[in-house]
């Protein structure tokens, strides 16, 4: 056999390396990859695994980055009396009143009270296992405010001092949350009024429903529907 | 010895590798607490500002006689602010720091609790422009001052009347 490194002929079965500069051979005459350059070659693997992974912590950032920062989602607009489909549901706002509450002693004073009536329907398919309701809020163009949750609104219908013996009160119905309109079983037709706070002088706003997509850990906003309203001034 | 020099190698190869798959796990979940956050982004567009008479319905000065005001006026700070990131975002107060052109420190007017006691602080929904206003209590005479908003670079704002 001839060494492949320095040219040297010897007898393989008696030496089992070249006795000319030491280079190992295996049982089928093949030069074996010396100690050295197996350290070298798993060296420049390491550094390719830790270059992977330097490269795959940036593409992971620039991902969360763009998921988180990217405002884009698909913007639609309903008429009162209009279906719509959010979140799985089928919606429709029916009509928005300001409620009489000059004999209530719970309100905040320069605010008035909008009762927002909606019906919400099962949803024509199922909800997919990534949308989750969003915030659910009224805006004028200026401020946005967010639904009143029962216990606030207890406290603000709270009954003032009666006058000319009547009993002041105002019943508010019943009264829908984020909840009750994300909750995964709805069977059959509901009828509620999502209660808001708003400045007096505001005349008009629009009530809008958010509908997210959780990715990556994030729950992205994928679609509004907002709903322009004009108030009526209701009865107590 | 030499069986023995590679079981080392190996070793240090697994550890590494290893490392290298926990550290993209840690990364990654340190991403969402740094990169996830409003605090991170800053979502004014615009501001305006004028003096007011007097101290606004729904504020107070938050420490009555630590502070003398006379010869103070309040001026009413009016932010746009646009929602930039895919998370409602809620004010309470409290968007800036301020400072004269000295760079004393001024302050601003704190919200009355009983006032705002059944409204939630101002919400900013994603995508959706509101407009938020802060009072800040300034020497009279005062033409600027300088904000540095608590979200964003805190890059700094030079307010004028």
């Amino acid at each position: 056999m001839k060494c492949g490194k320095c040219g040297k002929q010897f007898d393989e079965a008696v030496n089992g390396i070249c006795p000319m500069c030491g280079q190992p051979y295996s049982r089928t005459g093949r030069r074996l990859i010396s100690g050295d350059r197996g350290i070298r070659r798993g060296m420049v693997l390491l550094l390719l695994v830790i270059a992977a992974t330097a490269a795959a912590c940036n593409m992971k950032k620039r991902h969360i980055a763009g998921l988180y920062q990217i405002v884009d989602f698909e913007s639609e607009t309903a008429e009162t009396g209009q279906m719509f489909q959010i979140n799985g549901r089928r919606l429709k706002v029916e009509k928005a009143e300001v409620v009489d509450t000059s004999a209530l002693s719970g309100m905040p004073k320069d605010q008035k009270l909008i009762a927002v009536k909606v019906s919400l329907m099962p949803g024509d398919g199922k909800r997919s296992i990534t949308t989750e309701p969003g915030m659910i809020y009224l805006s004028d163009g200026c401020i946005c405010r967010q639904w009143l949750d029962e216990r606030t609104l207890d406290r603000i219908l709270s009954p003032g001092e009666p006058s000319d013996g009547e009993e002041a009160d105002y019943s508010p119905g019943e009264v829908l949350t984020e909840y009750d309109y994300a909750d995964d079983v709805l069977l059959t037709e509901r009828r509620g009024t999502f209660y808001f706070l708003m400045d007096e002088e505001v005349q008009t706003a629009s009530i809008s429903f958010d509908q997210l997509r959780r990715e990556d850990g994030i729950s992205v906003l994928e679609k509004r529907v907002s709903v322009p309203l004009s108030f009526e001034e209701g009865t107590p | 010895m030499k069986n023995r020099a590679k079981i080392v190698f190996l070793i240090f190869y697994v550890v590494v590798i290893c490392g290298c798959g926990v550290f993209y796990l840690a990364y990654g979940r340190r991403l969402y607490r740094n990169i996830c956050t409003p605090q991170a982004y800053s979502p004014i567009t615009g501001y305006s500002a004028e003096i007011v008479d007097g101290i606004p319905e729904g504020y107070e000065y938050g420490v009555p006689g630590y502070k003398a005001t006379d010869g103070m006026k309040v001026m009413e700070i009016t932010y746009k602010l646009r929602g930039v990131v895919n998370e409602p975002i809620e004010f309470t107060g409290g968007l800036c720091d301020y400072y004269d052109a000295d760079g004393e420190c001024l302050d601003a007017l704190d919200r009355d609790p009983a006032y705002w006691a059944y409204i939630d602080g101002t919400v900013l929904p994603p995508g959706e422009n509101v407009i938020y206003r802060e009072y800040v209590l300034v020497p009279e005479g005062t033409e600027s001052i300088r904000a540095y908003p608590s979200m964003g670079e805190n890059e700094e704002l030079l307010i004028e009347l």
